[in-house]
């Protein structure tokens, strides 16, 4: 009796587990390269089911048209991002190579090749994972290339782990107007920014590798967007080396205004914890804190809900070597340090701008910088009323002002 | 009993033919593989719809490659659409928005691209293309979309070739898209609130029209804030904004898929795009500062992705391979004389 019970619930329980697992009535659909790859895939793209993985075998496959997702549930997958390669180079419509517009869709091992815009644009989705992806411009740096290699933007629980971004005009991984996101594991190179957080809140950037770009790591805000008042942002144990390439970003772009030779630029977020990261050879500067100041017209476009100043950022227990041997003069930030440093550029560098009120009185204590432990650095801060009056001490490279202690910020959790 | 039979037997024949579409296939889950099954024209090369199809014209149409297009609206018998203030009619389940593209050729016929519909199902909209093979005398279902090489056709720049792209279903969506549903775009009031010629000839008002017919429930409507785009007899403001908004305002709108740009384009936004930086246009900057630039047409972005055809520059991303020279002239007048 009492084994026939637990013989039925056995059998309950397996069945129950197939009926309720998924991915039981998931299809694996395999599609190799041919003729019509576009036309195969993208009706596959259109036609696919929550749950189907989308195999697409070792090769390359050569679109004139972006592709596009917008089923929940996905995964694309190859046979690795050296292996299948969606070539892009003969695109003639379409602003992106590939577009996901679907929750929680998986994109793994493959690459993104000379698309004309953004390589892998993703907007409004929660749970979307880059997992071994590569986006390249094989052409090396030009302002020709895509603005953006991995963009998410509008959206939740982003993880991007073990992905390859390289010559992006604009960032190679680019996370905008997003919520919970880790960035780790993935390399960054001959991009203008490397990876870029900007208007978003709670990220993780660890374990990654930015070099060789014009500004490796950037965590920023600006006006004017649905989504403002980036927070929370970690940036931490990644390697950030030796991002002293030109400045390729079409004007008017906001990267466009980062400085050759720069390893991070924190603008206007806060909570922002940056620690254990090695930054190595930066020709203008190893860390640069900023407001985000508006210097011209755009007045008229107004936005009161913005608030454009850095506060509570933590800069501790990082390696910085080897700063400012060759500022790029010809960016504002560059120009105006290596002014006011008579041109012994610092390895950490804040401009001091705040609401007039706080240059005056000061600055509440709990959103003061706080810059500790990072070995024997050069530090200097504006004083950014001097500087607009021209009177003398515009720099101070006193750093016993932001010795106060550390509040680790929580880590990243994604749903 | 015979009489009965008789009279019961010539009101199917003549309710058939007066309501001639399937609305089964409208609703089904099946989406029917040829355009005929929905039985919407009578005479489909020729456009010519079924009865209870009635034709409609917006004030300003979006533009698509010069193409002309051949508009219909069906509801199911009985059925009527309601206001929705400013925004899209509400439309009852079982309506079919139905909409041909074709260009005339420079032998003087018509040749059919594709006939796009929007059918508002149980669970929302629905939106598919359906491309012609006039061999074939149909159209049939392309969810992938399908490019057209189109030669020897009649434009007013005398495009010799054009890569016409019928659009796969997500770039259906890419427009269409309002929050995470699918809607229509064109059928607002203030669109379609203009006379056109019917059938026998008489001229009407097309929101006095549908209401007669009692598509549309009986209301006083008045505005006039969309213009002909076209009409120099307009202000150009409004007809610049009127342009922008059919054009461009779907998308760039806080609901829309533009809406992580900030930059908003319906006619009644107050702030569209002077001194409006670009956020992460990348090249579709064109090395300028600003959206529009007053004064300076050529200085402002806007009119800088008008005169592209590059895939990563050009606005908008989809759904044109040439350029609009008439709007072109238009904004750049716009913005020229903007203070």
């Amino acid at each position: 009796m009492v084994n026939n019970l637990k013989k039925q619930i056995v059998i309950l329980l397996i069945t129950g587990s197939i009926f309720m697992t998924p991915n039981i009535l998931s299809e694996v659909i395999i599609i190799t390269p041919s003729e019509d790859s576009q036309e195969r895939l993208q009706e596959a793209l259109i036609l696919a089911n929550p749950g189907d993985i989308i195999q697409l075998t070792t090769g390359i496959y050569n679109f004139e048209d972006s592709l596009s997702l917008d089923v929940d549930g996905v995964t694309i997958q190859g046979d690795g991002h050296e292996n299948t390669i969606l070539n892009f180079s003969d695109q003639k419509s379409g602003a992106q190579g590939l577009m996901v517009t679907s929750n929680k869709v998986l994109l793994k091992n493959f690459a993104v090749l000379d698309a004309k815009g953004d390589a892998i644009k993703v907007k409004g989705s929660d749970g979307i994972s880059f997992i071994n992806v590569r986006t390249e411009w094989s052409g090396g740096p030009k302002s020709s290339n895509g603005a953006y290699g991995l963009y998410p933007v509008e959206s939740k629980n982003v993880l991007i782990d073990g992905c390859i971004a390289i010559g992006a005009s604009d960032a190679g991984i680019y996370v905008g107007q997003s919520e919970n996101i880790v960035v780790r594991n993935s390399i960054a190179k001959f991009n203008v920014a490397g990876i870029e957080i900007e208007n978003s809140y709670y990220a993780d950037v660890y374990d990654n590798t930015a070099e060789d770009n014009t500004g490796g790591i950037l965590v920023f805000d600006l006006p004017g967007l649905p989504q403002q008042g980036g927070h929370d942002v970690r940036v931490f144990n990644n390697s950030i080396v030796h991002n002293n390439t030109d400045n390729f970003a079409p004007e008017g772009n906001i990267v466009g205004e980062v400085p050759r030779g720069t390893g991070i630029i924190i603008m206007a977020n806060s909570n922002v914890e940056i620690f254990s990261n090695r930054i190595d050879d930066h020709e203008t500067v190893g860390i640069a804190v900023v407001s985000y100041i508006n210097d011209d017209d755009s007045d008229d476009f107004t936005d009161s809900g913005y608030y454009p100043h850095p506060k509570s950022v933590q800069i501790h227990n990082n390696e910085i070597s080897r700063s400012g041997s060759n500022p790029d003069l010809d960016k504002d930030i560059a120009s105006i340090l290596y002014e006011i440093s008579d041109g012994d550029m610092p390895d950490i560098f804040w401009d001091g701008v705040l609401p007039l009120k706080q240059m005056i009185l000061g600055q509440p204590n709990n959103e003061k910088l706080i810059i500790k432990d990072n070995g024997e650095i050069d530090f200097a801060v504006m004083n950014p009323i001097r500087y607009m009056l021209s009177l003398p001490y515009q720099l101070s490279r006193d750093q016993s002002e932001y010795s106060g202690s550390i509040t680790p910020l929580a880590p990243v959790k994604i749903d | 009993m015979n009489h009965n039979l008789l009279t019961f037997l010539i009101f199917i024949c003549f309710s058939s033919s007066l309501y001639a579409v399937n609305d089964y296939a409208i609703l089904s889950d099946k989406t029917p593989k040829a355009l005929s099954e929905y039985d919407f024209f009578s005479d489909p090369l020729n456009q010519i719809p079924n009865s209870d199809v009635v034709p409609y014209e917006l004030i300003t149409a979006l533009f698509s490659d010069y193409t002309d297009k051949h508009r219909f609206v069906y509801l199911p018998e009985g059925t009527t659409a309601k206001y929705e203030g400013e925004e899209v009619f509400d439309f009852p389940i079982g309506t079919a928005l139905i909409k041909t593209f074709s260009y005339q050729t420079n032998e003087g016929g018509t040749l059919l691209l594709e006939t796009r519909l929007l059918l508002n199902k149980e669970d929302g909209w629905d939106a598919l293309t359906y491309v012609w093979d006039i061999d074939r005398g149909d159209a049939f279902l392309a969810l992938g979309g399908k490019t057209i090489e189109v030669t020897d056709v009649v434009t007013p720049t005398n495009a010799n070739f054009i890569r016409y792209r019928a659009p796969n279903k997500n770039q259906c969506k890419e427009c269409h898209l309002k929050d995470d549903a699918v809607e229509p775009i064109g059928p607002k009031p203030r669109n379609i609130n203009k006379a056109i010629a019917y059938e026998n000839g008489i001229k009407n008002n097309q929101i006095d029209h549908w209401a007669a017919l009692g598509l549309l429930e009986e209301k006083p409507y008045s505005n006039d804030l969309m213009v002909d785009a076209f009409n120099d007899n307009h202000d150009i403001n409004l007809r610049a904004r009127s342009y922008l908004d059919i054009n461009c305002g779907h998308c760039h709108s806080p609901e829309g898929s533009a809406s992580s740009s900030g930059l908003y384009l319906s006619i009644d936004d107050k702030q569209f795009g002077v001194f409006k930086k670009p956020v992460a246009a990348g090249r579709g900057s064109g090395g300028l500062s600003y959206s529009i630039v007053p004064g300076q047409a050529e200085e402002s972005i806007l009119l800088f992705r008008m005169l592209s055809n590059e895939p990563d520059i050009m606005m908008p991303e989809s759904g044109r391979a040439l350029m609009h020279a008439e709007a072109i002239d238009l904004v750049t007048e716009w913005i020229n004389k903007m203070k």
